[in-house]
């Protein structure tokens, strides 16, 4: 998300001549400069955001007429999107925290390179997450390996690819001597195997009688599933793979013993098949996986990505213990009604039935036995979908529109300004008219550790929380309008120091919309003009003057841009600041792994959801290093910190 | 130093503030400035009264159309919604995103909002008005007359911090609360104002909507 705010924008402003060194600059004259030669008002006093010829003939004619900038806004936006998309490579982008790109631009000298092969991603719980986790795992092991080697520098991956279960990587010899110490770490919940593999980066001749063997293979491999397969009962038949001839032929295997991979194979090779789920569950309803030796379902747990809506299971002749053999399949299988575990020692347990018709709700028919009613089966989904749990909307980049590079511009000026000399900032962007208001939220809980908790002696009689403040009289004192008042106010709040815009992009999400009908102070447009409004989500270090501790304030700040009148060409129409509790704030590409730590965590601690986070986050994520200090401070905790027993 | 960073801790402090920004208000309204020909207070209470209608409304996955700009026919622009980054066509699709969310149960996803600001953005907000609201602001004495016949004619920045909350607090399978972000601008609904005024419209709608689970 975040970074996406600023990384964004430089994409955005690639290309007008601006150099491509970050901005490290102090600031003084060069921000005159750069706000002479990039910010232009057009005839109506819009701030401009990229000329569009046709978003400004009507506009003159009042309240009609800023309407007409929405589509022209629109297309605007949609350009800006695709280039963001396709603008990775970006010569900004690229210098904005994203080491990784390396990965893709830096060609590699394979004598100087190790490639490493990594197994365990496929079975940890990373491998749901988006690209089968590899980012996951890239990024965990160019965090992990300098202190798993006990360096100082930093460790890189130069090329990365997922294939099949294995994950390879190429790393410099010394990277690489680096990475093999991670050798048998937790990811994700699984222990990672690493180990020195094949060159599969640099060798293009082996590849393609590589790529030969492998087409051959999955020739033979579709030929058996054909053989297997009656598209009138919609039936694959899977049963006694060990002993076909066939497939033996093609992987030598423990005779009756099934390889995982290759019923991965022909899993893959029935997705490819049948490209649609709604394909795949309107071609095969039924498959039998009698007589494959299986002890459990980990060999074969496959089937239940791909056929998620198998209706009719056959597991008979097979070793499965008991149930917790079937246990990996316990949240798939939603739509399957009828089971067989006929000749398993799970089928002399008494209660198995029961246990299996709460896991998959529809399930009525087990070992030829109505166990339930379609309609005592309806009874239980429905009872099923009630406990689903949410699926929270996921996060996407921020969107961030700002052609003409004013927000851009402004923000570095913001963060700067605000930090170093916040007498200068009001002076350059707030006039008479501009109105600051702050709020605080107590709410969060900061930290597990009480002494690194800031107190909020210095906001809380400014904050302006409507909820609390209820007098006409309060709001009106906590409202601060004209650029005096807001610059008084400012110098009387405690130093901050934000996050680098260029080298901790990451720790903000910055958004960035076009507003249309702010005022116009030139009194020109009546309707009002088209300005911007940027949201900035970030966090702050500060130095609290009363108690002398440093620490650390998450912030949430709204700030609509006008046009100015006179020397200033933008000002300040509106800007609204909301401090909270620290929390640090994942990247997108973090937020799905981290939400699985959390959850982990709760599990084996016993904490709530919202205290695993705090624990998470004082540990920076690492899920280790989080137990340990569950572990440390547990003794401490208050007691709503643990789920209830007996809930 | 300043006088008032002196002062910080001292219950001097608010008595000052009041002055100053008491005078900042009789200079807005002596005119030569673009603030206000209309009572800005009301804006205040207007965001009261229209954000817990609205999270409610998003709680219990109620219609929220009527809650947007699209609903007042004056408003020939569709409103802007962003959520967690992703652009929103329109109100149906911010719908269908919270019913998937939730797998259609109502208050399976719960916003709580725990702080709520709000400014005025622009005090002399016309687009899409009626003439008469548009004489009215024109004027530069501001409206006489009944209380009745006087218009807020503001567009509102909304500010709202809180936490969303995935499922129940004791389910270790919920998706971990999250904080959330919002700013959401508010103008007049057109149709709720005047002689022809319908009765029981919301008297605000929602012209852009920026949230971010955090």
């Amino acid at each position: 998300m975040a970074p996406r705010g600023t990384k964004s924008s430089a994409s955005a402003t690639r290309g007008r001549g601006r150099s491509n060194t970050p901005n490290l600059t102090p600031r003084g004259g060069g921000i005159q400069k750069r706000r002479g030669d990039r910010l232009r008002i057009d005839k109506d006093g819009d701030l401009v955001m990229g000329t569009n010829a046709t978003s400004n003939t009507n506009k003159r004619r009042g309240a009609s007429g800023p309407n007409s900038s929405k589509p022209a806004s629109r297309s605007r936006q949609n350009a800006i999107l695709s280039t963001l998309t396709s603008g990775r490579g970006g010569a900004l982008s690229a210098r904005f925290s994203q080491p990784g790109n390396l990965r893709t631009t830096r060609a590699s000298n394979p004598e100087n390179c190790t490639t490493i092969k990594i197994t365990g991603l496929k079975e940890s719980k990373a491998a749901n997450n988006e690209g089968g986790g590899l980012k996951d795992l890239i990024s965990f092991v160019e965090r992990k390996a300098p202190s798993a080697a006990k360096l100082t520098r930093s460790v890189r991956v130069k090329k990365s690819r997922l294939d099949g279960p294995f994950v390879y990587i190429l790393a410099t010899k010394t990277d690489g001597e680096a990475i093999m110490t991670l050798n048998n770490f937790m990811f994700a919940g699984t222990p990672l195997k690493f180990e020195v593999g094949p060159d599969v980066f640099n060798t293009n001749t082996s590849k393609e009688s590589l790529s030969s063997e492998a087409q051959e293979a999955k020739a033979k491999l579709t030929a058996i599933l054909q053989k297997r397969y009656n598209p009138e009962a919609k039936f694959l038949d899977l049963s006694a793979l060990g002993d076909d001839a066939e497939l033996k032929g093609i992987g030598a295997f423990e005779p009756g013993v099934l390889p995982e991979k290759l019923f991965k194979a022909l899993m893959k090779i029935c997705d490819e098949t049948f490209k649609t789920p709604e394909a795949k569950q309107e071609a095969i309803t039924v498959v039998s996986l009698a007589r494959n030796a299986l002890t459990d379902v980990q060999q074969v747990f496959s089937l239940a990505d791909t056929f998620p809506n198998l209706k009719q299971l056959d597991l008979s002749e097979n070793r499965i213990p008991n149930t917790k053999g079937l246990g990996r399949w316990r949240n798939k299988f939603r739509l399957l009604e009828g089971l067989l575990v006929l000749d398993n020692p799970i089928a002399v347990e008494n209660s198995f039935g029961v246990e299996l018709l709460k896991w998959w709700p529809w399930l009525q028919n087990v070992n030829h036995i109505q166990a339930r009613t379609p309609e005592e089966a309806a009874a239980a989904a429905a009872e099923a979908s009630a406990k689903r749990q949410p699926q929270p909307i996921p996060p996407a980049e921020a969107v961030y529109i700002d052609e003409s590079g004013v927000a851009e511009t402004f923000i570095r000026d913001l963060i700067a300004g605000y930090d170093s000399d916040r007498t200068k900032l009001s002076a350059m962007y707030y006039d008479a008219d501009s109105v600051f208001t702050l709020n605080v939220n107590t709410h969060g809980k900061p930290s597990l550790s009480p002494d690194e908790i800031l107190p909020w002696a210095a906001y809380i009689k400014l904050s302006r929380n409507i909820l609390k403040i209820t007098t006409k009289s309060g709001r009106h004192q906590r409202t601060f309008q004209g650029a005096i008042l807001i610059s008084e106010l400012w110098n009387s709040l405690p130093a901050t120091k934000h996050p680098d815009l260029e080298t901790e992009i990451n720790k903000y999400t910055i958004e960035c919309r076009p507003l249309d009908h702010v005022p116009d102070p030139t009194g020109n447009s009546p309707a009002g003009v088209t300005g911007l409004n940027i949201v900035i989500n970030g966090e702050f270090e500060e130095a609290d003057a009363a108690s002398g501790k440093i620490g650390k304030r998450s912030f949430t700040r709204s700030i609509t841009l006008g046009p100015g009148r006179g020397e200033k060409q933008v000002r300040v129409v509106s800007d609204m600041l909301a401090l909270r509790c620290f929390r640090r704030v994942a990247p997108i590409s973090e937020v799905h792994l981290n939400i699985q730590k959390i959850q982990e965590l709760s599990h084996v601690t016993g904490l709530t959801l919202g205290y695993s986070e705090l624990c998470l986050g004082d540990a920076g994520y690492d899920y280790q290093a989080a137990l340990r200090l569950f572990e440390e401070k547990k003794h401490q905790l208050p007691p709503e910190a643990f789920i209830a027993t007996g809930t | 130093m300043t006088w008032l960073a002196k002062a910080r801790f001292s219950f001097l402090f608010l008595p000052i503030l009041i002055e100053a920004a008491v005078e900042g208000l009789v200079k807005a309204l002596a005119g030569g400035s673009t603030c206000s020909y209309t009572d800005i207070s009301s804006l205040v209470p207007a965001a009261e009264a229209f954000i817990p209608k609205f999270y409610n409304a998003i709680n219990d996955l109620q219609p929220l159309g009527a809650f947007y700009t699209s609903s007042c026919e004056k408003y020939t622009t569709p409103p802007s919604i962003t959520i967690n980054g992703h652009v929103l066509e329109d109100v149906s699709k911010f719908e269908f995103c919270l019913k998937t969310q939730s797998n259609g149960l109502t208050n399976r996803v719960v916003h709580e909002v725990q702080s709520l600001d709000a400014q005025v953005l622009n005090p002399k907000y016309i687009n899409g008005a009626p003439d008469w609201v548009v004489q009215q602001v024109a004027s530069t004495t501001g409206p006489s007359g009944p209380a009745k016949d006087r218009v807020d004619a503001l567009s509102i920045m909304v500010q709202v911090t809180g936490l969303v909350k995935y499922g129940h607090s004791t389910d270790r399978e919920a998706p971990p609360p999250r904080n959330f972000s919002e700013h959401i601008v508010l103008v007049p609904n057109w149709n709720a104002v005047g002689k022809n005024a319908q009765r029981g419209g919301r008297r605000w709608l929602i012209q852009s909507e920026i949230f971010r689970a955090l």
